[in-house]
């Protein structure tokens, strides 16, 4: 009995010896279990977390302008091209095809990727506010840049996308708060507002740059509204040789406008395409380098490859210029019958061979442009103000907004404006004049389907 | 069971066992998918490298694991002196939180996907295999094996999250996981001339559910001959799915793309391929429901003859026993699909879903096999 009790007493103390030993490592439970993942970042509330999350909205705009637009390479100013009549499908893939032959089809698939990424400019480029105003404040115009990139894909979406564009954004509890669909007027009204307060951050060296990249964003925005005449009063501090680029390098990604068309022939330059298009080939105007690539993509495909040459492999594109702003300028002296200046206005740019882009190797550039005449009529002004920004905004994410706006603005029936007739792989052109909002937004419960289809 | 004293002696019954089994499982995320992080990636800042940080991932702060239960009831029994044996089972499982990856809405300018938990899919069904050694003798034997299974999926509760919505799947409560949903049509040949055109089409005005994308019935067959004085054994294995649907992509793309397909080229073709076509191409609000096709089949999976040679032979080598055997994979199949093969499965096991895009069939192939047994 007693050998017993002093056996258990003796285990006892050896369990209790055992816990006491244990007992340090609860200390160390929540440490053990916090371990570090260095390929994730959770945390941004520092200066230099503000600084890459303003470099990163950088790297979304030119993703969705000239870049990897998405899932894929298309992004918003090369596949909108398809739609209006800058460039063509020379592929294999049908959603490429069914872009270039107009159907409004929100299940093509290439649809998802550059909607994502426009909202992907402005989704964390309000994030990238909010930190820098938070730990990175000076220079302001880091802040200014970020708002003016923020309106200027507000803009693009009313340009490019059908009436009812639903903007939405992620709550920080890790809810959604789903947008209404607005329309495209509000959309402009929402980047010029955007773009007012990207005017209000001013200080700091890069302040003259944001400055007329925000200007440019609140006129263009004007002139979708129909405002011609304000916009062109916003231009005036606007440098004729100022642009604004989106950049490309072997690490960032490169220039898809060079890789779906030049390197890999998936798209072709349009060349009066459907009828009504403008003949950006066959014009051999020095704004828009070119050359014969041979066959494209698709072998089944009756076209050849019409290769651009404004741009190569890294080259960067401007996306907003003090051309633009010029043409601008024009438009409203047109609109206020003011035609001697208009003409000018023009021919002081086609004077201007330092404007023309520089050819990449091997490509033709045409001779330097004569001057224009006024060709008398109305409408035949209108059409030369508007191939003019055709040619001098070739693939930049003009056309597609300025087809829009001939039929809206300027009473142009549509079927005047976008490609029609026969299609090159059999059937009719459809009668798409925007893009759709893509299918995959039906998971946002506020969005059904387009409010409608109008320019 | 038929070891109690209640359960009546049949001479033709030899045993019969009845069995119950319940067990729960969970599922974690993964170690990242519940965080809202960022990822490193490189910006071209005005010409010059720079580090930048975009988001990647939204998180979901509400993740759990996913959480399944299941019940299974069955029987097996044994009967004719023990020359045939059934067995059938009842399951149903209930997942609750099923982690699924939901497309988000572009609009929210994030990932394509995050996860969430859904509120609960259940899978219920039953299982079932019959063994009959149906004529045994010294000389000749045959005998029929038959496995068979039943299954209804459907997603029970989706847990306050709106449908998924696809290209040509969704996720919607009260049907089954990535189900196919199309937009449906009806054509006419109005004007009688044999050739489908866009006004003879109405295509409806939203996707309703076509069906299954997973076989609801799987059945498997086996028959064997043992044949002279069974040193020849011929074996046959009959496999049948039904109660899917397969997408035909490799017909849609050549119809929707290549225009090589015979809707597009032939005015002969029937007139279901003709409207196929136009109401993926010319509806204006292109749909693929004419290419989602039922996929049952019945296929002749494997034909096989094994003969023992004789023992003389098998000494003349030294070896004890000598076998030989000749088989046939995939030598026929039945089946309406109009694709190339309604196994023919272009995301092979990844998704669950059956769609063939420009994939080769399971190929038909022969063996010949010599076993030597020392």
């Amino acid at each position: 009995m007693t050998r017993h009790s002093t056996h258990l007493a003796g285990l006892r103390a050896l369990g209790l010896m055992g816990l006491a030993a244990l007992w340090p490592l609860q200390g160390c439970t929540h440490d053990l279990l916090q371990v570090t993942n260095p390929d994730i970042i959770e945390n941004v509330n520092t200066p230099s977390g503000a600084l890459a999350l303003k470099n990163g909205v950088i790297l979304r705009l030119e993703q969705v302008t000239a870049g990897l637009g998405g899932n894929g390479p298309d992004n918003l100013f090369i596949y909108g091209g398809l739609l209006a009549d800058e460039w063509r499908s020379g592929d294999t893939f049908v959603q490429r095809n069914d872009m270039d032959q107009r159907l409004f089809d929100p299940t093509n698939t290439f649809l998802a990727g550059p909607f994502r990424s426009l909202n992907r400019v402005r989704v964390q480029g309000q994030t990238a506010i909010s930190k820098l105003r938070q730990y990175s404040p000076s220079p302001a115009s880091n802040i200014g840049l970020m708002f003016a990139l923020t309106a200027f894909v507000e803009n693009l979406a009313g340009e490019y996308y059908c009436n009812g564009i639903p903007l939405s954004s992620a709550n920080p509890d890790g809810t959604f708060a789903y947008g209404d669909p607005i329309s495209d007027d509000s959309a402009f009204a929402l980047a010029m507002a955007t773009a007012d307060s990207a005017l209000a951050y001013q200080s700091g060296p890069d302040s003259a740059r944001v400055r007329q990249l925000a200007l440019i964003v609140k006129a263009r925005a004007l002139l979708n509204r129909g405002q011609v005449a304000a916009a062109a009063t916003v231009l005036a501090g606007v440098a004729t040789t100022f642009h604004y680029d989106a950049t490309y390098s072997a690490n960032a990604g490169q220039n898809e406008l060079w890789n779906l068309n030049t390197s890999i022939k998936r798209y072709t330059m349009g060349d009066n395409e459907g009828g009504n298009g403008l003949p950006f080939s066959s014009a051999n105007d020095p704004r828009i380098p070119r050359k014969i690539g041979g066959p494209v993509f698709d072998s089944a495909t009756p076209l050849v490859a019409i290769l651009q040459g404004i741009w190569g492999r890294y080259s960067s594109v401007q996306v907003a210029t003090g051309v633009e702003a010029r043409l601008i300028e024009a438009e409203a002296a047109l609109q206020a019958g003011q035609f001697t200046t208009w003409l000018n206005a023009l021919n002081a740019l086609r004077s201007n061979t330092a404007l023309y882009p520089v050819p990449q190797t091997g490509y033709t550039s045409g001779p330097a442009l004569a001057p224009l005449a006024d060709p008398g009529t109305q409408a035949a002004r209108e059409n030369l103000m508007f191939r003019e920004r055709a040619f001098w905004l070739f693939s930049t994410g003009h056309r597609l907004g300025d087809l829009r706006r001939l039929a809206r603005q300027y009473g142009r029936p549509v079927e005047s404006l976008y490609p029609t007739g026969l299609y090159v792989k059999g059937g009719l052109y459809g009668n798409a004049v925007s893009l759709p909002i893509p299918r995959d937004e039906q998971n946002n419960p506020k969005f059904v389907q387009c409010s409608d289809q109008n320019p | 069971m038929s070891d109690e004293p209640f359960f009546p002696k049949w001479s033709w019954v030899n045993s019969v066992r009845l069995r119950g089994a319940f067990g729960a499982s969970g599922v974690q995320p993964g170690t990242t998918d519940a965080l809202h992080f960022f990822a490193p990636k490189t910006s071209n800042v005005d010409g010059t490298d720079a580090a930048a940080i975009v988001d990647s991932s939204l998180g979901n702060p509400n993740l759990k694991p996913e959480r399944a239960r299941e019940f299974e009831i069955g029987g097996e029994a044994t009967l004719l002196d023990n020359r045939i044996s059934v067995e059938l089972t009842y399951y149903n499982k209930r997942t609750s939180d099923a982690l699924i990856a939901r497309t988000v809405a572009p609009s929210l300018g994030a990932s394509v996907t995050r996860f969430e938990n859904l509120g609960a899919v259940v899978n219920r069904g039953f299982e079932g295999l019959i063994n009959a050694r149906v004529i045994e003798r010294a000389a000749f034997g045959w005998d029929v094996s038959l496995n068979f299974s039943y299954n209804t999926n459907f997603i029970a509760d989706m847990g306050g999250v709106p449908p998924i919505i696809g290209t040509t799947t969704s996720q919607v409560q009260g049907y089954p996981i990535n189900g196919w949903w199309q937009r449906p049509y009806t054509f006419s040949d109005a004007d009688g001339n044999g050739v489908i055109t866009a006004n003879e089409i109405t295509v409806g005005p939203s996707n309703v559910f076509v069906g299954y994308a997973n076989p609801r019935w799987e059945i498997s067959g086996t028959t064997g001959f043992d044949l002279l004085n069974k040193k020849l054994r011929i074996e046959g294995l009959f496999d049948a799915k039904t109660g899917f649907y397969q997408l035909d992509g490799t017909e849609r793309i050549r119809c929707q793309s290549r225009l090589n397909c015979r809707a597009e080229l032939d005015a002969t073709a029937p007139l279901w391929q003709q409207a196929a076509v136009v109401a993926l191409r010319e509806s204006g609000t292109t749909t693929q429901y004419g290419y989602i096709e039922r996929g049952d089949f019945l296929r002749l999976r494997e034909a096989s003859a094994t003969y023992e040679l004789p023992a003389t032979v098998a000494r003349a080598v030294r070896a004890d026993r000598l076998t030989f055997t000749v088989a046939g994979r995939n030598l026929w199949k039945t089946t309406k699909f109009a694709g190339i093969d309604p196994e023919a499965n272009y995301f092979g096991g990844a998704t669950g879903i059956v769609s063939n895009f420009q994939t080769q069939p399971p190929p038909t192939y022969w063996t010949f096999r010599l076993n030597v047994a020392f």
